[in-house]
């Protein structure tokens, strides 16, 4: 036994254990180099038999050598442990492009999400919602609104009828009937609702949805209701675009506007939606009529306001791309909730 | 209103493009709404709103085009016919409310079978009137071209004098052929025996001019908007001539339009003209002075402008305007009905000025309203619903009355008189009925399974006394989705729909309970009313299957219907601190008659388990082998605790054994070992 040769055996032990392939050939070669009767046990024993003045020495080179060799096994262990739990989890290995285990959704109306929208634009100005009836009488729907029987405008509406005074709501204007009528100005309130007009065919459907707003306070002015209307459109298709006044006629307000914006789709180039125009008509509006506020008992001579109304289906089929009105009614369920079972 | 651009150019004195015209009148009110190509002319197509009678005519748009484009009006020269005969028709009125003024002169010895001239005809036809014979043509061109309609009587057919009275309720076929029963307030014109036309409506077709008349009575009155007002609609008539008298026509214009019809005649079917005889019985409308308050022109509209600046954009439009400090005296001119009060002044300016010029602002900032903690959104509660699995839907509130019937027929309906179609003539009573169409509607089109809801009025009552109320409906068909390889699909139950109502329940946090119930519409051990305290808020169950058959539903189908506003109203948000003292369990399992009821079960244990007991559930129920038939094993679990202290072995038995004794006492039942 020399140093030489103690070293020797020490580096030719790490290189086996190096390349232990698994952890019985590592446990292996433990037991061959480090057990009871392994070979560095072995030559502690052997210490015995040297001269004293090299026993101290190769004694202290052996114990060391103990140590690498454990320290290597130890190192090698952990190594084998990974590759080990790598190959169990590479058996155990999944398809992770299956599908999860989801819920189906469902889905809001197409009015819903547009009326709902409008909505909260319209909150965000300090609108209030308020909501009636939808069979109404004569009086909230018509006469209060500055339109007496046998006035022409009644034409522009073709009414549903249960009897003389009772109807199904053509507008959602009764609601700001009834409002201003219990209550004290100033007022700012939105009714958005069901209405009805007697009417079936590609762009018209006997039933729909409106958004009316109202607005009166002292010193109301046209140019507000410009810059209320701008701001909506603007903010409801998240773009810039353009506003255009036009007059037009409706008995409860005076001045009476159509109010067009630039088209979304063509940016006012001209396309098939805007009939080539620019153009497209979403709203009509107007300062409310002095008689519609006196019927109310309002003194119009402190107070004025303005009045708008929108059709939810056409701002609903513009923002979302739908093309036919009808098949917002038909209630196919593959139309509202294309999504329902497609996982990405 | 349409017109040839030909036509309209020879009213105005412009060198702008049709589109610029079109344009021009858009922004004025009069919305252009098509330009097509006629050989080499084009037509003009504009909307005309109800209040601008004095625009359904090519003068009228003339005069408007000419205002708005800033360029010169060209008004058509007319120069009185003198009578070259002496021939007359007495006229008499006794209804001068509805006609204040009437005139009328004879034409006799002319050929009515000659052609109507070229170029009358292609302005006549740009219009869209279909041409008839010369006279009439001549009557409609002269209507088209100045807005005063005119009527032209057979001489020869009328017996005595010419009359302008009410209807005595005779009856009359006028020239589009329909009979009429005319109501007793109807003004007509009549001869000693009989109706000879509606008054400013439609003429009668026995006094009517054909090809073979050589004496006409051209009539040229004027008939108050409120007496021709809804006529037509009232006897389903299309009357050129009340579209316009209902709107208003220039009072001023009968006579001038006379003398133009008079010369058309003469120079195209001959003859020669009596002297024009006109009665004045009433008094005409004239235009009120209008003050408008010059402050109102900044607040209103936000322009500002002063008087004269106002005074010169008025004028355009045809308004007299005398300027005084603050305000502006305003006489419209006589063919503008729609002006009355300062709003109406206010917007002749803005159109004139134009919209777009007016400044945009935003109405100022309001203090914001107050936030109800306890109001639960409506948006929340739908999103809840949508994350379920649940569908929106929008059906019509007006259904099938035979479909209401069948599901409800002790409940009479609300009934329209003039539906749309005839199996949507009734107000929904409930939501069901749609949503059990949609369902057939989607079923027939492979989708078998589906959850679906709807929000919206049902009406109840008669008319005038009709109830509405805001529901929330549902319905459920078909299975489960299930998952790829491991969970079956499998078929909606009750507890599914139960569950998904629990869900929407629990946003109130106010106790509810589902009651056994019999419902003529659902399965008998299927139903349940739902409950708030003492007050119905809803219905749920299966469809019953007989419906389901009879509506050629595939079943089983699960429907419910809650009151919209109990689930909108939640109770104030409270927390508590946890109790520190340990909780013990115990679990019982009973065997009771398979009739009693879960609730029933829970409700005596709460009631016997004294104040210790803080929670008890049903775990398991079972039905079956080891079990006596009709009867079933319920098992419980009872959560006891107290407040301020360990409890110990003797408290915790003791109220387990009232829990026993109890339920022995109540239900006969048995514990099992």
């Amino acid at each position: 036994m020399d140093i030489a040769s103690i070293k020797a055996a020490t580096q030719a032990a790490i290189a086996e254990i190096n390349i232990a392939s698994n952890l019985i050939e590592l446990d292996l070669l433990r037991v061959q180099y480090l057990g009871k009767k392994g070979e560095f046990t072995d030559l502690l024993k052997a210490l015995g038999s040297l001269p004293p003045e090299t026993r101290k020495e190769c004694g202290a080179i052996v114990n060391e050598s103990k140590t690498t060799l454990l320290e290597a096994i130890n190192t090698r262990k952990a190594i084998l442990d990974a590759h080990a739990l790598d190959s169990a989890l590479n058996k155990q290995a999944i398809d992770v492009t299956l599908p999860g285990r989801h819920v189906v959704r469902g889905g809001l109306h197409p009015i819903t999400h547009a009326m709902d929208r409008i909505v909260s634009i319209f909150e965000q100005f300090g609108f209030q919602v308020a909501t009636g009836p939808e069979i109404e009488n004569d009086f909230y729907n018509f006469e209060a609104l500055n339109t007496p029987a046998d006035h022409p405008a009644r034409a522009m509406h073709d009414t549903f009828y249960f009897s003389d005074t009772h109807l199904l709501r053509s507008h959602t204007s009764p609601v700001q009937v009834r409002t201003m009528h219990d209550n004290t100005p100033p007022f700012r309130i939105i009714s958005p609702g069901k209405v009805y007009r007697r009417d079936k065919d590609i762009t018209h459907v006997p039933m729909f949805h409106q958004v009316e707003g109202l607005y009166v306070d002292k010193e109301v002015s046209l140019g507000e209701l410009k810059g209320l209307l701008h701001a909506f459109a603007q903010r409801f298709f998240e773009k810039e675009l353009d506003i255009r006044l036009r007059p037009s006629y409706f008995p409860f307000t005076e001045p009476s506007l159509e109010v067009d914006i630039s088209c979304v789709k063509c940016e006012a180039k001209g396309c098939r939606i805007c009939k080539q125009t620019g153009w497209l008509e979403v709203l009509g509006a107007g300062m409310i009529h002095p008689n519609v506020l006196k019927a109310c008992g309002i003194d119009p001579d402190i107070y004025s306001g303005f009045a708008w109304g929108m059709g939810v289906e056409r701002l609903a089929m513009l923002r979302y791309g739908i093309d036919d009105l009808r098949a917002l009614y038909e209630n196919d369920l593959r139309f509202l909730n294309p999504a329902a079972g497609v996982v990405s | 209103m349409k017109l040839s651009e030909q036509w309209l150019r020879t009213w105005v004195k412009t060198t702008a493009t049709v589109e610029a015209i079109g344009d021009a009148l858009t922004a004025g009110g009069l919305e252009l709404e098509s330009i097509t190509r006629e050989g080499d002319d084009q037509w003009i197509e504009l909307g005309i709103t109800p209040n601008r009678g004095d625009c359904l005519s090519a003068q009228g748009i003339g005069r408007e085009a000419a205002a708005l484009l800033e360029a010169r009006f060209m008004p058509l020269a007319i120069e009185s016919v003198p009578a070259t005969v002496a021939d007359t028709k007495r006229i008499i009125i006794k209804d001068a409310k509805s006609c204040p003024f009437y005139s009328g002169r004879r034409i006799i010895n002319i050929n009515a079978s000659l052609p109507t001239p070229d170029w009358l005809l292609a302005r006549l036809k740009s219009t869209g009137m279909k041409p008839v014979s010369l006279i009439v043509d001549i009557a409609n061109y002269v209507m088209m071209e100045l807005g005063q309609p005119m009527h032209a009587f057979d001489v020869s057919k009328i017996e005595g004098d010419i009359c302008i009275r009410q209807s005595h309720g005779e009856t009359v076929t006028v020239i589009d052929n329909s009979t009429l029963t005319l109501d007793r307030d109807t003004c007509i014109i009549a001869d000693d025996k009989k109706v000879l036309a509606l008054g400013g409506v439609m003429g009668g077709l026995s006094s009517s001019v054909t090809t073979a008349t050589t004496d006409i009575f051209l009539e040229s009155g004027f008939f108050t908007p409120s007496s021709v007002r809804g006529r037509a609609r009232q006897y389903k008539l299309n009357s050129d001539g009340a579209t316009r008298f209902e709107r208003g026509v220039d009072p001023l214009l009968a006579e001038r339009a006379l003398e133009r019809a008079t010369a058309l005649i003469l120079a195209h079917a001959g003859g020669e003209a009596g002297p024009i005889e006109r009665v004045e019985a009433g008094v005409l409308p004239s235009a009120p002075a209008i003050i408008l308050p010059l402050s109102l022109v900044k607040s209103r509209l936000g322009i500002d402008a002063d008087a004269n600046e106002v005074a010169a954009l008025l004028s355009r439009v045809g308004m007299n305007c005398t300027v005084n400090a603050k305000a502006i005296t305003v006489i419209p001119p006589s063919y503008r009905f729609d002006i009355q009060i300062p709003e109406d002044i206010l917007e002749e300016i803005a159109r004139v000025y134009g919209y777009s010029k007016i400044p945009e602002t935003l109405p100022p900032i309001l203090a914001a309203p107050t936030l109800s903690e306890t109001a639960i959104p409506m948006k929340r509660l739908k999103e809840a619903l949508v994350d379920r699995g649940y569908q929106e839907v929008i059906t019509y509130s007006f259904i099938d009355e035979a479909l209401h019937t069948a599901l409800f027929p002790t409940i009479t309906p609300i009934t329209l008189l003039n539906p749309i179609a005839p199996d949507m003539n009734v107000m929904r009573y409930s939501i069901w009925p749609g949503l059990i169409q949609t369902a057939l509607y989607n079923q027939a089109r492979q989708t078998l399974s589906m959850k679906i809801f709807e929000i919206g009025q049902c009406f109840d009552g008669t008319i005038p006394d009709v109830r509405f109320e805001e529901r929330l409906a549902g319905l459920i068909c078909g299975e489960t989705a299930g998952y790829w390889q491991q969970e079956k699909p499998r078929p909606y139950d009750f507890y599914d729909v139960k569950g998904d109502i629990e869900a929407l329940l629990a946003f109130s946090r106010k106790k509810v309970t589902f009651l056994p119930m019999e419902h003529p519409v659902l399965a008998p051990g299927q139903s349940a009313a739902i409950m708030q305290g003492f007050h119905t808020i809803g219905v749920v169950g299966a469809l019953h299957p007989r419906w389901v058959r009879e509506l050629d539903l595939r079943g089983p189908v699960f429907v419910f219907e809650l009151l919209r506003d109990p689930l909108l109203e939640g109770s104030a948000l409270r927390f508590a601190e946890v109790c520190k003292f340990p909780a013990i369990q115990r679990d019982l399992a009973i065997v009771v008659d398979s009739k009693v009821v879960a609730n029933d079960i829970l409700a005596k244990v709460r009631e016997v388990g004294g104040g210790i007991l803080t929670d008890v559930t049903i775990f398991d129920v079972y039905e079956g082998e080891h079990i006596e038939k009709g009867k079933k094993s319920v098992a419980l679990g009872l959560i006891l605790q107290h407040s301020s202290r360990t409890l110990i072995d003797e408290e915790v038995n003791t109220a387990m054994q009232a829990v026993i004794h109890g339920l022995k006492q109540a239900f006969g039942a048995i514990v099992r070992e």
